[in-house]
C-alpha cells in the first residue's frame, strides 16, 4: 500500500518538477491582459499536452500545462459513504478558506474533487520545490484521510464503550445502594 | 459521555427557588420546552402563592401509539402513586396540554432532604409519564409474568410522530428502535455509529449489559407494526431486557436510558461532527503552514542577498577611509 503511494506520489513529484517552468506571459489577443492560458485556453500553441496519472480507477492525478500556468486536478479515493462524507466536507472546508492557500482552485475541474492553479507569480513568490512539497503533502495526506476516518470511527467506538460502562457501573452502584 | 440526567434542571431550579421564597407571593408564569418536543408551563398566581401548577405538553403521537386521554397507559397511576398526596392532577388539563397538575407546596415534607427528594422526583415528570408504559412492562417482567392485555406488540412514543416498539414476554422483553435521522450526512454517521455501538457491546467484555443489534431491515419482531413505522433510515437497533436488568434499583436506570435511546445516540452524532470540525481545521492550519514554508523561505533569502549587496558604511569607516 504504501510502496504503490510512493510510486504515485514520486511519478507526480516528478511530474510536477519537470512542467514547473512557468514564465510571465502577458496575453495574446487582448491588450494589456495577463491571464493565466491553461483557463483560457485561448490559443493552442500555448498549451502543452496534459498528463494523467493514475494509481487506480478512483484516484487519479491530472496535469496541465500552459506557457505562464499550471493546473492539477486531484481525484481522492472514496471507499465508503462515511470518507465520501469526510472527503466531501473537508474539501469544501478547504475551497471556503480557498484565499488562504493563494493556489488553490475554487471550484475543481469537473471529475476531480480538488484542483491547484499555479501561475508564474506563484513560482516567483514561492520556492519551486517547497511548492511541489506541498502538492505531494496533499497528495499524500490522502493516507492520512483514512487515518483521519479510522479515528474518528475508533473514537466513537471508545465513546460507545465508556456509555456501556459507564451505564453499567452507575447500575451496580444502584445495585449495590 | 454525558448521559441525560431524568431531572430537568430549570424545573428543578424554578421548584427549589419557589420553595425557598415562598412567603413572598410573586406571580410567576413560565414556558420552556425541552429536548424532543416536550413542553413545560409554570404558573403560580399572586393570591394562591402555595398552588403551582404545572403542565406538561408530550410529543405528538404517531398512528400505532395508544394514548388515552391524551397520555400513555398508566400515566396518571403512576403520577399519583410516584407523588402521593402534594400533586392533584387537574381534568381536564390546560389548553394545548397533556397534564396538568396541581403542586400543593404547603404540603411538602419539612424534613429538608426529603423535600429535595420530592422536588427533584417531580422534575422528573418526563420520565414518568412517558416512561409509565416501560415501567409497568419493566415491573411485570421482574416478577416474570405478563401485563394483562400488553402480550403483543406494544408502540411507546419517544419523539413527535415516532415510536419504539416492545414485544413483552414472560422471561424477556424486546426494544425495537426504528432510528431515523433528518440530515443525510447524519444518517451516514449514525449507522456507522450504531455498529460500532453493537460491535462494542460484543468486544468490551459487558456482558451484563442487554444484548443488542443492528440491522438495516425490520426485525422479525416488528410484523404486524404499520408499513410507515417499517421505514427508517439509520436501520433497526434492538435490545433484549432480561430480568435481570430491571430488578430493584436497575429499574429507574433501565427505563430512562430507554426512552431517551434516541437523544443519545443524536447527541453522539453531533459530538462526532464538531469533532471532525475541530480536525479539519486542524488540517487546514498545518497545511497553510507547508505554504508558508514556501514563501517564507525565499523573503529570508531576499533579505540576506539585499544586506550583501549593499554594505551600509557607518560615519567612523567613512572618516577612517578618507583619512589618508
Amino acid at each position: 500500500m504504501a510502496n504503490t503511494l510512493r510510486l504515485y506520489s514520486t511519478c507526480i513529484r516528478n511530474t510536477l518538477e519537470a512542467a514547473m517552468c512557468l514564465q510571465n506571459f502577458p496575453c495574446q489577443e487582448v491588450e494589456r491582459h495577463n491571464k493565466p492560458e491553461v483557463e483560457l485556453k485561448t490559443s493552442p500553441e500555448l498549451l502543452l499536452n496534459p498528463v494523467l496519472i493514475c494509481r487506480n480507477e478512483a484516484e487519479k492525478c491530472l496535469i496541465e500545462t500552459s506557457i505562464n500556468s499550471l493546473r492539477i486536478s486531484i481525484k481522492v479515493k472514496q471507499a465508503d459513504e462515511l470518507e465520501n462524507i469526510l472527503t466531501k466536507k473537508f474539501l469544501r472546508f478547504l475551497s471556503m478558506r480557498a484565499e488562504a492557500f493563494q493556489v488553490l482552485r475554487r471550484k475543481p475541474v469537473q471529475g476531480y474533487d480538488i484542483s491547484f492553479l499555479i501561475t508564474n507569480y506563484h513560482c516567483e513568490d514561492m520556492q519551486k520545490n517547497k511548492l511541489i512539497d506541498f502538492i505531494v503533502q496533499f497528495m499524500e495526506a490522502r493516507i492520512l484521510e483514512h487515518k483521519f476516518a479510522c479515528s474518528i470511527l475508533e473514537t466513537l467506538g471508545e465513546r460507545v464503550e465508556d456509555a456501556w460502562v459507564f451505564c453499567n457501573q452507575r447500575l451496580d452502584r444502584k445495585s449495590l445502594m | 459521555m454525558i448521559l441525560l440526567q431524568s431531572p430537568s434542571r430549570f424545573l428543578l431550579q424554578v421548584l427549589l427557588n419557589r420553595v425557598q421564597n415562598i412567603d413572598k407571593g410573586v406571580e410567576l408564569d413560565c414556558q420552556f420546552a425541552e429536548f424532543d418536543d416536550v413542553r413545560y408551563h409554570i404558573q403560580v398566581a399572586m393570591r394562591y402563592p402555595q398552588f403551582m401548577q404545572l403542565s406538561m405538553s408530550l410529543p405528538i403521537p404517531p398512528p400505532e401509539t395508544i394514548f388515552f386521554d391524551g397520555l400513555p397507559f398508566g400515566a396518571i397511576e403512576a403520577t399519583k402513586a410516584e407523588y402521593g398526596g402534594v400533586v392533584q392532577i387537574l381534568d381536564p388539563p390546560r389548553d394545548g396540554y397533556n397534564l396538568t397538575m396541581k403542586i400543593n407546596l404547603a404540603k411538602l415534607p419539612v424534613d429538608e432532604e426529603e423535600q429535595y427528594d420530592l422536588l427533584v422526583r417531580i422534575a422528573s415528570l418526563r420520565e414518568v409519564v412517558l416512561g409509565a408504559p416501560l415501567r409497568l412492562i419493566f415491573k411485570h417482567l421482574a416478577s416474570k409474568t405478563v401485563a394483562p392485555g400488553l402480550d403483543q406488540l406494544v408502540a411507546l412514543v419517544h419523539r413527535p410522530k415516532e415510536s419504539f416498539f416492545l414485544v413483552p414476554g414472560v422471561d424477556k422483553v424486546t426494544v425495537v428502535f426504528p432510528m431515523r435521522f433528518k440530515d443525510s450526512v447524519d444518517i451516514i454517521l449514525a449507522t456507522s455509529f450504531l455498529q460500532e455501538f453493537v460491535e462494542a457491546r460484543r468486544t468490551a467484555g459487558l456482558n451484563n449489559a442487554p444484548p443488542c443489534l443492528w440491522s438495516p431491515t425490520p426485525p422479525l419482531e416488528l410484523e404486524g407494526a404499520p408499513s410507515e413505522a417499517l421505514t427508517a433510515n439509520a436501520g433497526f437497533v434492538t435490545f433484549v431486557i432480561f430480568p435481570r436488568h430491571v430488578e430493584g434499583r436497575k429499574l429507574d436506570r433501565a427505563v430512562w436510558s430507554l426512552s431517551t435511546f434516541h437523544a443519545y445516540v443524536s447527541y453522539h452524532v453531533k459530538c462526532s461532527e464538531g469533532f471532525m470540525h475541530t480536525r479539519m481545521r486542524r488540517r487546514v492550519e498545518s497545511l497553510i503552514q507547508a505554504l508558508d514554508r514556501a514563501k517564507t523561505d525565499t523573503e529570508k533569502s531576499k533579505n540576506t542577498t539585499q544586506s550583501n549587496s549593499f554594505k551600509r558604511l557607518s560615519l567612523k569607516e567613512t572618516r577612517s577611509s578618507s583619512d589618508p
